[in-house]
């Protein structure tokens, strides 16, 4: 503890140092842009206007963050902490004041150069949404769920990825929060809809979509998280969030709106010009670690010694596991002997031993915006910078990214013009998670950290200096150094990403109105991968025990992918009486996206420490990807309101797919939904809404015809590749062609209601939807005897329904003290309609017998597992001579991954200038695959492995086969129908059997018990600002400043089933296959930090 | 209005700019980074095909045949292949799986070239492509003892039909006779087999030679169970004059480097994380020693055995088997051939040259290793003695990755014979199999592999299930 304090305290001194820096070499830096950025601003302003300002209060006070806005422009101001506005106007301009939860206001300026004015009432609904093609709509015409995060929300606490403090605050969609600097969040709307295909949402920026694909490695061997797209994008630079969750809110996006759309709107440039500036430091520990027994150490099988090599049959134990004998704390040698000379050390547990073997981290974010606006012209410029480094001892989980973002419009007449564009760099490093490779990069971190006895120091290992921490001299030849395993691992990732749109608008009248937006996104990334040779120095113990080295391997990919879009609407609106109002939209999409993977890597390395693929003898395997999918998009959408309270939105879209069979490849998709506000007399509002919708969905490229290439041969755990013999060859690949394939179609019903009571106090939003999906695409396994391994085709019926619910309230609400309190429920039940063919199963993916299915009858996503063979009447069949279970190769049904439900709340309280807010996140039910609790059982460390303190045991409640019967007859059949084939079990799990009942080879049906239950509730964060009072502030030459101080991740509670990891981290990626659980992942971590904001 | 007329032709125009700037032609739904199936020349889809049938039998089927063959047993201080030697393997293990997959993989392909053979006439590709269609149906077919044959490896049929041992066999034997009735001469000239046939580099007389050697351990696998049709076809093999191997069938191309190594050495040794689950068995081992064989040292890294299947108790010091990435994977061996030709004239042929066979199969045997001779004798006894000499020396000749054929030999000849002892009885003798010490199915040895458990889930045509120990077709009874 005192180091890790001492090592805080130095960090801090870096810290300061470093802010001060980064603001000055800004300053100079952006001078130039700044000077710039101030002339085209100037050209713009207008000498009649003149300043107003006010303050704008509620019922309970001022009321800070409130936008005032000039009618007709985009020229606005926001209210600070004190309620206070600034603003140029002329005399006749009207200014909007809007708030979210409140009425909207109009005042027309006077004379008097102050306006003081006071928001009532209102509610969220009329509140502003941006939909489909940039469109914005009043909330309350909306026949869907939509749910607004605001910028304020978003930055409470620093993020590096605009989506990772969000989870449990959206109701209906589940976030999972990156575990690690840099890594992806996993987003899914209203349950898992695609199988083979992506769940991700589609995210809108600023009207155009962008990629949010990844270059991570995922699965069970050496895999990695090199984040996703939606990283690329500067929290900091973003005005609002909306998440659009019904089928009739994203059809007009197409077909990648089926997942759900997420639709990000940039900050613009209002009123004068105004430069922020917001820092934020953040130390990070990590989370949760497994938590291990405490009573057994070194050892196997009940015993401490080992048959080494070199020192004979009662050597210290070589073993990489806690199967010893109890604990006695005397002080005894272990390690490999050396020249005489051997390592002594208590035998007794180190409670902490792989907490402690973690670091803090540190996050550094800097933030810098500058933008200014009026009626002809706006402009905001935001640049970010985020240092990271994780939790793992050195730089080897660290993450740096730079991001600058433009978003600028000008304006004359009816004529518009926009640019919105992004461009980042980001430097990451990652350390790889999952089962290792001698044969290539070695091992693997996590993996080696289980296998520890929970006596042997880590932490001492890492001197390289001690010849016993050497590979050569190291304790056991089943498990690598730590320390000589991370520093052997390097994973070094690149990325340029741009992306942005110009759009062209033109209003001929107030009616009629054309657009054009034209985006491109272009994602570059490089992947540089190598692993350390590892050699044992013949004879040394390592050598003896014929202990694997690391072969070694370099490795370089580069990943290009491009999305071009562009549409074209025309837009027509009008008010056809007092009461009815129409508006019609029509327009047509082109899509493209397309992109390029080159990889090469070499095996088998000769020099060490040189990391070429040039350093190896053996041939370099190549991989070549290239891809272009292309849709083609035409359609319309009409909205008739009465009385602007009741309003029915029409929408069709037709899309022709470059993915699907030519012949086949248009689907036409059309959606309805109602909104009508039955109640709205100032202290009650009601509004119901349906809808109803359809989407089609498109697949991905290349999946209809059998296709073929280089060949390469299956050999068990090892292959045969090509070029080979000093030949090539190609051979057929295992896809059978399917020219039959056609669009998934997802018909979705929505209904819900949102009501608000005492005058906004109270408010509830639920949404209960239910959405079918037919013909879903997956990759159907056939039987390998075809000579194939699948067919890609339309073979499952899949079923979501849920609720969705939200609860908002302001219990308190005084002069200085306000309470807000916002509750989400979520639940949803998928279920697998119908699966084509015989097998009613289709396998998602495995691990060690454990198979993930999606099963006809059951929710997507069911655990099966090898399981103890067991009579008729339920009673465990055990093996006579081992006692443990019989294994019949039968699998059993072990449970679903699906949710039971998730909750999220969240309390903010202001009193003066401080605000407190803090949400907890509870995600009940599910199950989940935990590697880490298996290879913990196998190496003895795990809590479990002392059932019985480890002393001999009978399977309970267990029979074994008769042997009388094989005796009168060897070939008898045991029936587990006929009770009278079975005897009562007295065969005990003898104690130096213990150990091996825990190894899956010898008792294959206890693999079940790796599938534990996922449910956590956790503290998300929490988080004190402190805004200094405006007078303060003015005198500092400022126009706001604030700081807090926040913590994410606070606590994590998990039930006892699972003591081993933090539910939400896994390495399978961010599809289905991630709700299958873990495989040696790396931990998820904690954070404290510390923000100031300023502007000026 | 005109104002009006200008921005709209000038937006129109800009918008048909850029959708005329994008290529809009949807038609481009292949992967531009492969091949259509029907772009394969012949000569690009031999050698992988070759090497899949190698990757299967010298991976998964080399690792069981050796375990129930008893050269190796499994590491006292180790874990990897506990199930296969105590028999306790399932249906849905890797081996019996991933075997069935990869040699159903190679297939497509051979059998792809096959049909293209047939279409062009290519009679050379077509006799080429036959042997290893029977080849590796053959041991399919002896290992799972019921297999799709006829109905495999076409994408119209997703439940292709099982067909028991006996109607597989008939149709080998038809293939095989088919393919060899073809006039090769015949074939075209501009299009014939050259180096990509890794094994014997397309000459045709060694792929002949190769078929009738294949005809004759069709027939020889068939006298328990059918007599008559392995005597009438063996007879006539010889009466018509058929030519044998006289060298080894092999791929013979493996290199010390990732992936490109003998499969047995590069899964158990190089991908391995524990390089040394596979100890010297005390059945093998034993019966070296015993006779003063010198391969000994070529198989093992010492002389400490283990009793088979003595994982709980052996020890950390047992002798570690000897792997090497380059050594070949046979199909037939020249010593094979050798011994297949001294059966049958042994039991076909008035035995007149079988001590010869027998010894030139010894020799090719010893040659393999560079070992110089032992202590073999032919007994020229009776026809058991001589046959239990064959077989026993074909046992040994398997040594390391053909073990499953010695497997297949021991279900139908019994030999090498099955103690009735422990290993550690001084009664013991040597080159007996013994019953695993960890043994879980109650003394009964493997006699098969259990149809795979996703074949069984996916294929509706699959039989029900047979257990490890259930005696196989060619045993008869």
């Amino acid at each position: 503890m005192i180091s890790l304090l001492k090592r805080c305290v130095f960090t801090h001194k870096v810290i300061q140092i470093k802010l001060i820096q980064t603001i000055l070499q800004m300053k100079t830096k952006f001078n130039g842009i700044l000077t710039l950025l101030l002339a085209l601003v100037v050209q713009f302003t207008f000498a009649q206007e003149k300043q107003i300002s006010g303050t704008v209060t509620d019922e309970t006070g001022p009321l800070p963050g409130v936008s005032v806005i000039i009618k007709g422009t985009s020229t606005g101001a926001e209210t600070d902490f004190d309620g206070l506005y600034t603003i140029t106007a002329k005399q006749g301009d009207i200014l909007i004041f809007s708030y979210v939860g409140m009425d909207t206001k109009s005042v027309t300026v006077g004379s008097s150069n102050t306006l003081n004015v006071t928001l009532t009432g209102g509610n969220l609904l009329d509140e502003v949404v941006i939909s489909a093609f940039g469109t914005k709509r009043q909330s309350r015409s909306l026949g869907y769920s939509a749910t607004k995060v605001s910028s304020a929300e978003l930055t409470e606490v620093s993020t590096s990825n605009p989506l990772e403090s969000l989870s449990g605050k959206v109701a209906g969609v589940d976030i999972s929060a990156p575990a690690q600097p840099g890594a992806s969040a996993k987003v899914i709307f209203r349950g898992f809809g695609s199988i083979t295909g992506s769940n991700s949402p589609l995210y809108i920026i600023d009207g155009s979509p962008i990629q949010d694909g990844s270059s991570s490695s995922t699965g069970a061997t050496s895999s990695f998280d090199a984040g996703s797209g939606i990283n690329d994008i500067d929290s900091n630079s973003i005005e609002s969030i909306n998440f659009l969750k019904g089928a009739a809110a994203t059809a007009l996006y197409g077909s990648r709106g089926s997942n759900g759309v997420i639709v990000i709107t940039t900050k613009r440039g209002k009123d004068k010009l105004k430069i922020s500036v917001s820092n934020s430091i953040d130390i990070h520990e990590v989370a949760r670690t497994p938590h291990f027994q405490q009573s057994f150490g070194t050892g196997w099988a009940g015993v401490s010694y080992s048959n080494v090599v070199g020192e004979g049959s009662l050597a210290a134990s070589n073993e990489n596991g806690s199967w010893g004998p109890l604990f006695n704390g005397e002080v005894r040698p272990w390690s490999r002997i050396i020249d005489n000379q051997q390592l002594i050390k208590p035998y007794s547990v180190l409670e902490d031993n792989i907490r402690n073997f973690y670091t803090i981290g540190s996050t550094y974010s800097n933030s810098l915006s500058v933008s200014s606006g009026n009626e002809k012209s706006d402009v905001a410029f935001t640049y970010s910078r985020i240092d990271s480094d994780g939790v793992i001892p050195t730089d080897n989980d660290s993450f740096k990214k730079n991001n600058f973002g433009l978003n600028a419009g000008i304006k004359k007449g009816g004529f518009s013009a926009r640019m919105s564009a992004n461009y980042s760099h980001k430097k990451q490093k990652a350390v790889a998670t999952g089962q290792g490779d001698d044969a290539s990069f070695g091992k693997g971190l996590t993996q080696e950290l289980i296998q520890i006895p929970n006596d042997v120091s880590i932490l001492d290992m890492e001197d390289q200096s001690v010849i016993f921490n050497t590979p050569s001299y190291f304790y056991t030849p089943y498990a690598a150094n730590i320390y000589k395993t991370l520093n052997n691992n390097f994973i070094g990732i690149e990325k340029d990403r741009f992306f942005g749109n110009v759009s062209f608008r033109y209003e001929f009248n107030d009616n009629f109105s054309t657009s054009l937006k034209v985006s491109t996104d272009i994602d570059n990334e490089i992947i540089k991968r190598h692993g350390a040779i590892v050699e044992y120095i013949d004879g040394s113990p390592q050598d003896n025990a014929d202990a694997n080295g690391v072969v070694g391997a370099v490795s370089e990919g580069k990943y290009t992918r491009r999305e071009f879009d562009t549409y074209f609407n025309l837009n027509y609106n009008k008010q056809i009486n007092d009461k009815i109002n129409v508006s019609v939209l029509a327009g047509i999409n082109f899509n493209e996206r397309n992109g390029e993977t080159l990889y090469a890597s070499v095996f088998d390395l000769d020099l060490p420490n040189y990391y070429e693929l040039s350093n190896s003898a053996s041939t370099p395997n190549i991989f070549q990807s290239d891809y272009v999918r292309r849709v083609f998009g035409i359609y319309s959408q009409a909205e008739v309101s009465y009385d602007n309270k009741h309003f029915l939105t029409l929408t069709a879209r037709n899309d022709q797919s470059s993915t699907l069979p030519i012949e086949n490849n248009s689907y036409f998709y059309p959606s309805a939904s109602l909104a009508s506000v039955v109640v709205d007399d100032g202290s009650i509002f009601t509004k119901l809404r349906a809808g109803w919708a359809r989407i089609g969905n498109d697949t991905n490229m290349y999946q209809v015809f059998s296709t073929a290439g280089q060949a390469s041969n299956a050999a068990y755990f090892g292959s045969i590749q090509y070029p080979f013999g000093g030949v090539n060859s190609y051979e057929i690949f295992g896809r059978i062609e399917n020219q039959d394939l056609g669009p998934e179609i997802t018909d979705e019903i929505e209904i819900g209601f949102e009501s608000r009571f005492l005058g906004n106090r109270l408010g509830l939003d639920v949404s209960l939807y239910n959405r079918k999906t037919d013909d879903l695409i997956v990759n159907l396994p056939v039987a390998r005897s075809t000579g194939y391994g699948s067919v890609t085709g339309n073979f499952v019926d899949l079923e979501n329904k849920g609720i969705e619910l939200t609860f908002t309230a302001k219990p308190v609400v005084t002069d200085n003290f306000r309470w807000d309190l916002t509750y989400t429920f979520t639940k949803n039940k998928s279920k697998v309609l119908d699966v084509i063919g015989e097998e009613s199963k289709i396998a998602i993916t495995s691990a060690y017998g454990v198979n993930f299915y999606a099963e006809e009858g059951q929710p997507l996503g069911v655990f099966y597992a090898p399981s103890p063979a067991k009579t008729d009447a339920g009673q465990i069949i055990a093996n006579e001579s081992t006692g443990y279970y019989t294994y019949s190769g039968q699998e059993e049904a072990v449970g679903t991954s699906q949710r039971d439900f998730i909750m999220g709340l969240r309390n903010s309280f202001k009193y003066k200038n401080f605000k407190l807010a803090f949400s907890l996140d509870w995600k009940q039910g599910g199950k989940m695959y935990s590697y880490t609790k298996r290879l913990s059982h196998f190496v003895g460390n795990g809590i479990e492995t002392t059932y019985n303190g480890r002393n001999s045991w009978i399977i309970p409640n267990s029979v074994i086969e008769d042997p009388a019967l094989l005796e009168a007859d060897e070939n008898y059949e045991y029936d587990p129908s006929n009770p009278d084939d079975y005897i009562e079990n007295t065969s005990a799990v003898q104690f130096d059997k213990v150990t091996a009942f825990y190894n899956m080879t010898q008792n294959p049906a206890a693999e079940r018990t790796h599938i534990i239950d996922k449910t956590f509730v956790r503290v998300r964060d929490l988080s004190l600002a402190y805004n200094v009072p405006s007078d303060v502030v003015k005198d500092l030459g400022l126009s706001s400043l604030s700081f807090s101080i926040y913590g994410k991740n606070l606590f994590l509670w998990t039930p006892g089933d699972n003591p081993y990891v933090d539910p939400e981290t896994t390495n399978y990626g961010r599809g289905i296959t991630s709700e299958f659980g873990e495989f040696a992942t790396n931990p998820s971590q904690r954070t404290y930090g510390a923000s100031l904001k300023l502007s000026f | 209005m005109k104002h009006t007329y200008k921005i709209i032709s000038s937006l129109t125009l800009v918008g048909l700019l850029l959708f005329s700037a994008c290529e809009t032609d949807l038609d481009i739904n292949t992967d531009p980074d492969l091949l259509a199936p029907s772009e394969i020349p012949m000569s690009t889809e031999l050698p992988g095909s070759q090497t899949g049938i190698a990757g299967a039998t010298g991976s998964y089927f080399a690792l069981a045949g050796g375990f129930w063959s008893q050269y190796w047993t499994q590491s006292a201080v180790a874990n990897q292949y506990k199930s296969l030697d105590d028999y306790s393997i399932t249906s849905s293990s890797a081996i019996f799986e991933g075997g069935w997959a990869a040699m159903y993989d190679a297939l497509t392909d051979v059998r792809n070239i096959k049909a293209n053979a047939a279409t062009e006439e290519n009679w050379n590709y077509y006799l080429i492509a036959t042997c290893l269609e029977v080849y590796s149906s053959q041991v399919l077919v002896d290992l799972y003892d019921a297999i799709p044959y006829s109905e495999a490896n076409n994408p119209a049929i997703l439940n292709p039909k099982f067909e028991t041992a006996q109607e597989v066999y008939d149709i080998m034997e038809a293939d095989l006779k088919m393919a060899l009735s073809k006039d090769l001469s015949l074939s075209p000239q501009d299009n014939i087999p050259g180096e990509t046939d890794l094994i014997f580099a397309g000459d045709m007389t060694d792929w002949t030679k190769f078929a009738n050697t294949l005809l004759l351990k069709i027939y020889l696998r068939q006298t328990e169970v059918r007599a008559s049709v392995a005597s009438n076809g063996i007879q006539t093999l010889l009466s018509n004059g058929a030519q044998f191997l006289d060298k080894d069938a092999a791929i013979t191309q493996f290199k010390d480097e990732d992936s490109r190594s003998n499969p047995l050495y590069e899964s158990d040794r190089r991908q391995l994380n524990v390089s040394t689950n596979l100890r010297a068995s005390h059945t093998m081992g034993s019966f070296l020693q015993d006779n003063s064989d010198d391969r000994l040292a070529k198989f093992y890294d010492g002389t400490t055995f283990q009793y088979q299947g003595d994982f709980e108790d052996g020890s950390s010091t047992t002798s570690v088997v000897e792997l090497s990435p380059t050594s070949p994977i046979y199909f037939i061996s020249l010593a094979e051939s050798k011994f297949l030709q001294a059966e049958a004239n042994l039991r076909y042929a008035g035995g007149t040259n079988s001590e010869t066979l027998f010894n030139q199969g010894v020799a090719a045997a010893f040659s393999q290793w560079e070992a110089t001779s032992g202590t073999y004798t032919y007994p020229n006894g009776s026809l058991e003695e001589n046959l239990e000499a064959i077989i026993t020396q074909k046992w040994v000749a398997n040594f390391p990755t053909n073990g499953f054929e010695s497997f297949f030999e021991q279900n139908r000849t019994g030999y090498p014979k099955v103690s009735t002892l422990d290993q550690s009885d001084p009664s013991y003798i040597s080159g007996q199999l013994s019953y695993s010490i960890e043994g879980k199915t109650s003394g009964k040895l493997p006699r098969r592999f259990e149809f795979p458990l996703n074949e069984r889930q996916r294929n509706t045509n699959t039989p029900t299930h047979a257990a490890l120990t259930k005696s196989v077709w060619y045993q008869g009874n």
